[in-house]
């Protein structure tokens, strides 16, 4: 295939991107932002020191080697911070010039409302963390909208990347989109904001192998909490949003992350600093599950549900409504000609550095991506050298060719099978033979040693028999459903249900749940301040009541907050439980040594008694 | 149509446990109920009710007697709740352990009464424990697993099957 075939292939399915409102970068093309960018170098332990200024870099320089020491690391910057004077002009510009109504940001049902209390308090944690951590500057999303805002004024185009991979018999298609700036924190109340951005979607292709006609099969879209087989779905999948041969994505606010449906997606950050207490909460719970069976609860437990059991994580929302600017084949703004990886252009496979401000953040979310083919440590994306493993479609075949495939299969079977039965009728013989020879030395003293070494081998060759005959009758099994299989392909019956690979798909959770009053909106919003604040007072005027006035007032806000999920139920377990396990404390305290001694009883007379029974039998 | 119908359904295999935890509760009311006579009894009311001021050990007793008394109706209720299978009952009998709890675990935390060094209560505490452990198995929470569903749900799903 050439490149004008590759071009000509991507544009045939370039996907259509619906931004939320309010959104303010888009996908441009690599070399402008790269113009207006400088190249820094952070070495260890030293200062930050610049490469090759702003104005003097190009994709040809950012390719240049750049030796250097272990743990240093490479990075762009796009903006310099504004400065006061131009801050307040900007803000100026925003008050007097505010954009319409219908393109502003609202943010509706809070974050907060929609988790619970301990994430709540994590997430206060969490956000004066950013005073301590390395961070993006607060005005950097502001100078780079200004210096996006430049850029697309000069010449308004919408870009991106593509690159046609052969792997496994499947033709993908990779679309790559470059946002130079991430607001999700900034813009929409997100986890982060950084510099550069990189996201992907592949449209994997089946290629009919006598008129080269090539059917889309499978799509999958990089998000944040889904990982292999759930980032994939089918090609007729009502959930895949089509415009003709053009896949809709509903991009998140900020974030950029793709989504299948419109919608506002609860992403959750987990802190690798609460790993361990989440396992030893997940390790009581199994034990109350399965050694005292106590109830397990029928509500779904994975990363994105509302009731997630995971209750160490910050809640996020990524909102990704589709209510923006629309990019595409016949959308308000169309793409741009787009810009080929392949053959790898030398800025993607040389260039390993960051491709925006290197912050030092410890949790890696403020500093900018690496490009296309790299992760920020170096390695080599998987998205790059295995796209058919990243989205988990390793283990499938493409349909084109899947009804041959299963007839080699069984063909190779049945060879298998005919081996297989040669090697079992021969061992067979041997093992009869050598259960004739052992009955025959059996009576011979002297042939004791050789007697023995034969029984081993006896038992040997029964087992490996034992083997070939259960892996035969295996595969006669297989044999079977492999002859079924065909014959459904033949029928042209589809065997697997649409959704059968999916295990945590991530969907947004219905307008209904999103519903809550303006009175728990505002009590999730305020509950973990004015919580700290009764504590504040309580320590200081009425330290005499304070442990009784902390246990009321954590029980009569959970006891509110219980109310205004609906989840009474599991608060009124929740509270007595714990209540019990206290008391429970309380009891093996106060009376250890007489627990001591009734257990030693209680063991001493039931060995007594099943000792007894076994001799009264 | 806003309304929500409430579906509750026992199978006869969850009908014994929900029996024995009838007949428990019933025992927990009759043990609070002779706890708190034994408590009352130690005390010379005579005495209290000829001074001016009441001891510090009859005020115990009344405030016992205060939660002991709408418990024991609460877990009269729950009892026969459980024994005609009512959904409100499992609520009330994990809320009955609480509260009896919560106020165990009050008076040795929080009090210097004379209750605390009765071995009544840690007795009484020790049956709530393997009542909140009973009552929150997989058998009896099955028993009272609630559906709800929603009328305009079911009229929909009606007239698309038709």
């Amino acid at each position: 295939m050439n490149l004008q075939d590759e071009v000509t292939l991507l544009r045939r399915f370039e996907p259509i991107l619906r931004f939320t409102r309010g959104e303010s970068f888009f996908p441009l093309d690599v070399e402008s932002y790269v113009r207006q960018s400088s190249l820094w170098v952070q070495r260890p332990n030293a200062e930050p020191m610049l490469l090759v200024p702003q104005g003097k870099l190009d994709l040809a320089r950012l390719a240049y080697p750049y030796p250097d020491e272990f743990g240093t690391v490479h990075y762009l910057k796009f903006t310099e911070p504004l400065g006061a004077t131009a801050m307040a002009a900007h803000s100026l510009r925003q008050i007097n010039q505010p954009p319409p109504l219908h393109e502003v940001f609202q943010a509706g049902r809070g974050r907060l409302a929609r988790v619970g209390y301990l994430s709540r308090f994590i997430d206060a944690l969490f956000s004066i963390s950013l005073l301590t951590r390395g961070r993006v500057p607060g005005d950097a999303a502001a100078a780079a909208t200004l210096e996006y805002q430049r850029i697309l004024a000069q010449a308004e185009q919408y870009i991106y990347h593509g690159r046609v991979v052969r792997q496994d018999q499947w033709l993908v298609l990779q679309y790559w989109f470059f946002y130079p700036f991430n607001n999700w924190r900034s813009g929409f109340f997100g986890a982060n904001d950084h510099e550069a951005d990189w996201e992907m979607v592949c449209l994997y292709l089946s290629e009919d192998v006598e008129s080269g006609e090539v059917q889309p099969a499978w799509v999958a879209y990089a998000t944040h909490d889904s990982h292999g087989d759930d980032l994939r779905r089918r090609w007729d999948d009502p959930e895949v949003e089509r415009e003709g041969e053009h896949p809709v994505i509903y991009v998140g606010a900020g974030s950029h992350a793709s989504y299948y449906q419109k919608g506002e997606y609860l992403t959750e950050l987990e802190l690798a600093v609460f790993a361990r207490i989440t396992r030893l909460f997940e390790q009581v719970r199994a034990f109350g599950q399965k050694r005292l069976r106590q109830y397990e609860g029928d509500e779904p437990r994975h990363p994105g549900s509302e009731t997630s059991s995971n209750i160490f994580r910050i809640p996020f929302v990524d909102y990704a409504r589709g209510d923006g600017l629309s990019i595409g084949p016949g959308q308000a703004k169309a793409w741009g000609e787009p810009r080929l990886l392949t053959p790898t252009p030398p800025w993607v496979a040389f260039y390993r550095g960051l491709w925006g401000l290197y912050t030092r953040d410890p949790f890696a979310g403020e500093d900018a991506p690496a490009g296309p083919m790299y992760n920020r440590d170096g390695s080599v994306r998987r998205a790059w050298y295995d796209p058919v493993g990243w989205a988990g479609l390793d283990k499938v075949t493409p349909p084109e060719i899947l009804l041959a495939r299963v007839l080699q299969e069984e063909a190779t079977l049945r060879e298998s099978q005919r081996l297989t039965r040669a090697s079992v009728e021969e061992k067979a013989r041997e093992l009869q033979s050598l259960g004739i020879q052992a009955a025959a030395m059996r009576t011979q003293p002297h042939l004791y040693k050789l007697y023995t070494a034969q029984q081993e081998r006896i038992e040997q060759l029964g087992q490996e028999l034992n083997q070939l005959r259960a892996k035969l009758a295996g595969d006669e099994a297989l044999l079977e459903a492999l002859t079924y299989y065909a014959e459904q392909l033949r029928k042209g019956n589809e065997s697997e249900p649409l959704r059968a690979h999916l295990r945590h798909p991530h969907r947004p959770p219905s307008e209904e749940r999103l519903r809550a009053t303006r009175l728990a909106e505002f009590w999730a919003a305020a509950s973990v301040g004015l919580l700290l604040v009764i504590f504040f007072i309580l320590l200081t005027v009425g330290r005499r009541y304070l442990m009784i006035g902390l246990v009321t007032m954590i029980a009569l806000v959970t006891f509110i907050e219980a109310s205004f999920r609906g989840h009474l139920t599991r608060f009124i377990t929740s509270v007595t439980i714990s209540t019990a396990i206290v008391a429970a404390l309380v009891l093996v305290y106060r009376y250890f040594w007489q627990i001591v001694e009734i257990g030693v009883l209680v063991t001493g007379i039931y060995i007594l008694w099943e000792n007894l029974r076994e001799l009264r039998r | 149509m806003s309304s929500i119908q409430t579906e509750f359904t026992v199978t006869t295999g969850y009908r014994w446990p929900l029996r024995a935890i009838s007949l428990l509760l019933f025992l927990q009311m009759l043990w609070l109920c002779g706890i708190t006579a034994y408590f009352a009894q130690r005390i010379d009311w005579a005495q209290e009710l000829a001074d001016p001021m009441p001891s510090v050990a009859a005020l115990d007793v009344i405030v016992w007697m205060a939660v002991v008394a709408p418990l024991a109706v609460l877990l009269i209720v729950t009892a026969v709740g459980f024994f005609f299978r009512r959904r409100f009952a499992w609520h009330f009998a994990m809320t009955a352990q609480g509260v009896m709890l919560l106020g165990s675990l009050t008076i040795y935390f929080f009090t210097v009464s004379h209750l605390r060094d009765s071995h009544l209560l840690y007795l009484s505490m020790l049956y709530c424990i393997l009542m909140v452990l009973y009552l929150n198995t997989s058998d009896v929470r099955m028993a009272f697993h609630v559906r709800y569903v929603k009328i305009d749900d079911v009229e929909e799903e009606n007239e698309f099957t038709r």
